[in-house]
């Protein structure tokens, strides 16, 4: 079951990667079924949701389609308050952005006490995005609630605490969760992109060996290709890259739980 | 080194360090702590009828806000979460937050919103945070719910702000 989880989210991921690339080669027909398609395939986490969406609604103004736009850009904002569409965006999409809210949907999972009801709830959500609320527990406890937009309460045995909720939208991606911290996901591939790292083929020469530092002249191209400070440095930088890549694309968040008086 | 290792080394680090990025969750618990009595219990007093909680995000230099600003839900950071609920009720998870500074501030009201206990705490969600503790005390206030109206203990709408 794991393992056909991965596949499926690894074919989504794929799918919106060719899509990003597509988006970014200009190909936007090509980019607009591609997004369509991994948000259909469903198994999206909110942060990669909210940048499907925004590029939907990027592609959606672009083509004039002004409701669609603003229907998928009041779900990415819903799930990233923060997330901006791209420079080449219609102005009008980002002054929406600008405007959007502030706060994100919000999953909120009130269990006080295993002897109490256990009551889940969505905020700030968009209409109609939520369709399904999934609490799950220790041993396997399971069970799964349409969302309509009312409180929802359940009684779940004392041995399922701690719960986690996930909220998910009509094609299975997930928008939102509270609770206990889920089981770790495996990791997706990262937004931010680096240039590409220098072709080794104009190195030439299949010359390796080439620390000996004796070299023809400074005047000459190739001997510049070879220095090995030069490599090492551009060696630095590309760890560099991917140290703050790494870090960018790391972080935390905080699921603070219900208050209690004590 | 030769040109091409210190190459190749650079994007397996570059490779490695992104792969290790994700984003960890992590439950923070919050409790309100009374003043104690005697018996090292909470000691609440018999008028407190509702708890009123607000979240709201601070910058770095920013202070909690006092009770009475708070009491009246006057505009003071930016509001990411209040609720309230009746003393020995449940209470509503709060939902997650991301890193930064934020402000928690518990409230004790009675029947006529009056505040009676009041406490804040501003601190830093930062990795090895796992529990907030908020020691609320006893505070005499003629502030009630500001722009809000009071129902049983209870300022409503709660998550409302004051003078936005």
């Amino acid at each position: 079951m794991t393992a056909l989880a991965l596949l499926v989210s690894g074919r989504v991921a794929a799918q919106a990667t060719a899509a990003d690339d597509a988006f970014e080669a200009g190909r936007l027909d090509e980019a607009a079924a591609g997004y369509g398609a991994a948000l259909e395939a469903g198994g999206l986490g909110p942060e990669r949701l909210a940048h499907v969406h925004l590029r939907l609604a990027e592609l959606a103004a672009l083509a004039s389609l002004d409701d669609e736009a603003a229907r998928h850009l009041a779900i990415a904002l819903a799930l990233r308050p923060d997330a901006r569409p791209s420079s080449g965006a219609p102005e009008s999409l980002r002054l929406a952005a600008e405007a959007g809210p502030t706060r994100a949907l919000r999953v909120v999972l009130a269990a006080s006490t295993p002897a109490d009801p256990v009551e889940v709830e969505v905020r700030d959500a968009p209409p109609h995005l939520v369709r399904t609320l999934v609490i799950e527990g220790a041993g396997g406890f399971t069970r799964t609630l349409p969302w309509e937009g009312a409180r929802r309460a359940l009684r779940p045995p004392a041995s399922a605490h701690p719960l986690s909720v996930r909220a998910l939208d009509r094609h299975g991606n997930t928008v939102g969760r509270a609770g206990a911290p889920p089981p770790a996901a495996p990791p997706t591939r990262l937004e931010p992109t680096v240039a590409p790292a220098p072709d080794e083929g104009t190195e030439g020469g299949g010359d390796e060996g080439d620390d000996d530092g004796d070299d023809d002249g400074d005047d000459d191209e190739g001997s510049f290709l070879e220095d090995p400070f030069l490599w090492i440095a551009i060696g630095l930088v590309v760890a560099g890259a991917g140290v703050a890549i790494g870090v960018s694309a790391s972080g935390d968040r905080f699921v603070v739980g219900a208050p209690v008086v004590r | 080194m030769s040109s091409r290792r210190a190459t190749a080394t650079g994007l397996a680090v570059m490779l490695a360090a992104a792969l290790s990025g994700c984003v960890t969750e992590r439950a923070v618990e919050l409790v309100i702590e009374p003043p104690r009595d005697a018996m090292g219990g909470p000691a609440i007093p018999a008028e407190v009828v509702a708890w009123e909680v607000r979240v709201v995000r601070l910058g770095d230099d920013d202070l909690c806000p006092s009770a009475d600003a708070s009491a009246e839900a006057r505009p003071f950071g930016e509001l990411a979460d209040a609720q309230s609920f009746a003393a020995g009720g449940a209470s509503m998870a709060i939902g997650e937050l991301p890193a930064g500074r934020w402000g928690f501030a518990a409230m004790a009201r009675d029947e006529a919103c009056r505040p009676l206990l009041y406490g804040c705490v501003a601190t830093e969600l930062a990795p090895d945070a796992r529990t907030i503790v908020v020691p609320v005390e006893p505070v005499t206030s003629s502030a009630a719910c500001g722009c809000r109206a009071c129902d049983a203990g209870a300022c409503v709408e709660v998550e409302r702000v004051c003078g936005d």
